[in-house]
């Protein structure tokens, strides 16, 4: 094709197709970007009850007052209700030794235990170490026979298990059973006697004292006290540690799977030693208890630090004797409501909420 | 051309397209600016030979001399119409020249047959490159189809290299690949509309030039006829 005015064709067309890429270029060189697209994420707005209510699982609130204490109890309950037949009667009977001289095991407040008795899976998971160290037939026992239950559940039951073998397991439950309406009637007289709570409060008490009650007089005097006092002597250190606090925690209420914020190892020692503090200031008790008895009391507390029910004694004494050191206690606890806690641990109300407490008199002399 | 710049403008999506596809782009572009060169030149052609022919049959119908006008039109260019005349007067004046009487026979026959090809090779030049076009606006999305498969191609290779599936990643390959089909498109439709478009004026020439063959031929016909008569009558 030649170039020529005739037929001006090609420069024409270049000519224009030049200009149109530079238009190209200049129009093209930035693309323009999409306007940021949001992407939408399907939110819930939970309330402040909501959360709570997730976290702890099953608590239901059927009742006002006598339930809101059963209902606790019975809702940590069934968490462990799969292994509870056999570990909870179990556990009872290890627990009973640890609690009398143990108690102090503070380091181990955070691992979430059983609430029925709190004590008890510290001592579980104090234990441990003393297991090795004691008698040799006990920690042989024990092993075998963890491990089927534990598949069911948690890592922390085997340590209970092993005990509960030796102290012969079956037996606990039948007794519990039986002996609650005996003893229920009987202490729930007694409670109703000597506190001046209210008739709610007590039958809350019931259920929850012939359990621990019953089970731990029985077996810790019976079965362990001997052994457990030689295990306890040998660890002169754990000793000392735990004997500092009478308080003894209540493993947090939350469920094992809720996400909620978990209290660090020193912010329950920080709370514990406010606790201590405090109901140390509100505790007189004059007499001395030649016996090992530690009155636990379970105390449900209100985000400001106030009583949110009447506090129940887990462990009725059984010798009258000692009815007064409990009271003490119980008046203590009455006397220092409401507690005086920081704002830092309102976000984790759910965790210390519900606690049980341990009256020790020799901590209160010493 | 920076990076970032490389992503998103129309050179970067070209310098970064695989050989294939910037080969393809540059063919179609070519294609582009020699589609529309045809359609300038052919444009301004069509144009001219109009303008020509209405002159020219302005001057053969206002009754001037045949001789004179063939005198005018066989010193310079010419186009269309006076092509054809010039054609036919030619043929005329070479048979009135040999000075035969049997040249009168065929003379009929013979300036018919020198229209039809003078129309012929008018309509031949009129057509010539408008296959172009229209090989163009078939083949042209083909082309760019094809640069575009092969882009997807190597861009999802890419993909698979980079086991990175994010849409950040996956667009310019596609866009520079795309490119090449928008390239197609944009010279295949300008070079159909107007193939179309010219087709259509050549059928309109080659009518109005085949028109004109027949009148002029018919004249001469009558012219032929006249001077046999005459010579018959000197006879």
């Amino acid at each position: 094709m030649k170039l020529s005015l005739n037929e001006p064709g090609v420069i024409v067309s270049g000519l224009a197709h030049v200009a149109l890429l530079a238009a190209a270029l200049i129009g093209f060189s930035q693309a323009k970007p999409f306007e940021e697209a949001q992407e939408s994420v399907p939110v819930d707005i939970i309330t402040e009850n909501q959360v709570n209510e997730i976290t702890k699982g099953t608590k239901t609130a059927p009742a006002a007052q006598k339930p809101a204490v059963q209902a606790t109890k019975q809702a940590d309950i069934p968490e462990p209700k799969p292994r509870p037949p056999e570990v909870e009667a179990q556990k009872d009977v290890p627990t009973p030794p640890p609690s009398l001289k143990r108690e102090p095991d503070p380091g181990q407040d955070e691992t979430p235990a059983e609430k029925p008795v709190p004590t008890p899976p510290q001592r579980v998971a104090a234990l441990p170490p003393p297991t090795p160290t004691p008698p040799v037939p006990t920690p042989p026992l024990p092993e075998p026979r963890p491990t089927p239950p534990q598949d069911a559940e948690a890592v922390e039951p085997p340590k209970p298990q092993p005990r509960p073998k030796p102290d012969v397991p079956t037996p606990p439950k039948p007794d519990v059973k039986p002996v609650d309406p005996k003893q229920k009637a009987d202490l729930a007289a007694q409670i109703a006697k000597v506190l001046d709570a209210k008739p709610t409060p007590t039958p809350p008490k019931p259920p929850s004292r012939p359990k621990s009650g019953e089970e731990t007089p029985d077996s810790k005097p019976r079965m362990n006290s001997a052994e457990i006092s030689k295990l306890l002597s040998k660890e002169p250190p754990g000793q000392k540690a735990s004997s500092a606090r009478d308080l003894s925690q209540t493993a947090s209420l939350g469920a094992p799977n809720a996400t909620a914020a978990r209290m660090s190892p020193s912010l329950w020692a920080g709370l514990d030693g406010l606790m201590l503090d405090q109901y140390k200031q509100c505790w007189t008790y004059l007499g001395l208890s030649s016996e090992h008895y530690i009155p636990q009391i379970k105390v449900e507390f209100k985000a400001d630090g106030g009583l949110a029910a009447q506090p129940s004694l887990l462990n009725p004494p059984s010798d009258p004797a000692l009815r007064s050191l409990a009271e003490s206690a119980m008046r203590a606890v009455r006397r220092c409501d409401p507690l005086k806690i920081p704002a830092q641990y309102a976000p984790y109300f759910q965790q210390w909420k519900s606690r049980i407490l341990r009256f020790d008199p020799a901590e209160l002399q010493g | 051309m920076n990076e970032v710049a490389t992503e998103v403008s129309l050179l970067g999506m070209f310098w970064s397209a695989h050989l294939v596809v910037k080969i393809v782009m540059i063919g179609l572009l070519g294609a582009s600016v020699w589609c529309w060169a045809i359609i300038v030149n052919k444009i301004i052609l069509f144009r001219r030979l109009a303008g020509a022919m209405d002159k020219f049959e302005n001057v053969f119908w206002s009754g001037s001399s045949l001789e004179d006008l063939y005198q005018t039109l066989s010193q310079q260019p010419t186009q269309g119409m006076a092509t054809l005349f010039v054609a036919a007067m030619r043929e005329w004046k070479r048979s009135f020249s040999s000075g035969a009487a049997s040249a009168f026979m065929g003379l009929q026959a013979r300036i018919e047959k020198v229209l039809d090809v003078s129309i012929a090779r008018e309509i031949e030049q009129l057509e010539s490159q408008l296959l172009v076009l229209a090989s163009v606006a078939s083949a042209g999305p083909f082309v760019g189809l094809f640069g575009t498969v092969w882009g997807i191609m190597s861009a999802f290779r890419s993909i698979a290299a980079s086991k990175n599936t994010s849409l950040a990643v996956v667009a310019p390959g596609i866009a520079e690949a795309l490119f090449a089909t928008a390239i197609g498109l944009f010279a295949a439709i300008p070079a159909l509309i107007f193939y179309n478009m010219l087709q259509g004026r050549v059928a309109r020439a080659q009518a109005r030039m085949e028109s004109f063959a027949d009148e002029f031929s018919s004249i001469l016909s009558r012219q032929i006829d006249h001077m046999a008569h005459e010579r018959d009558r000197a006879a």
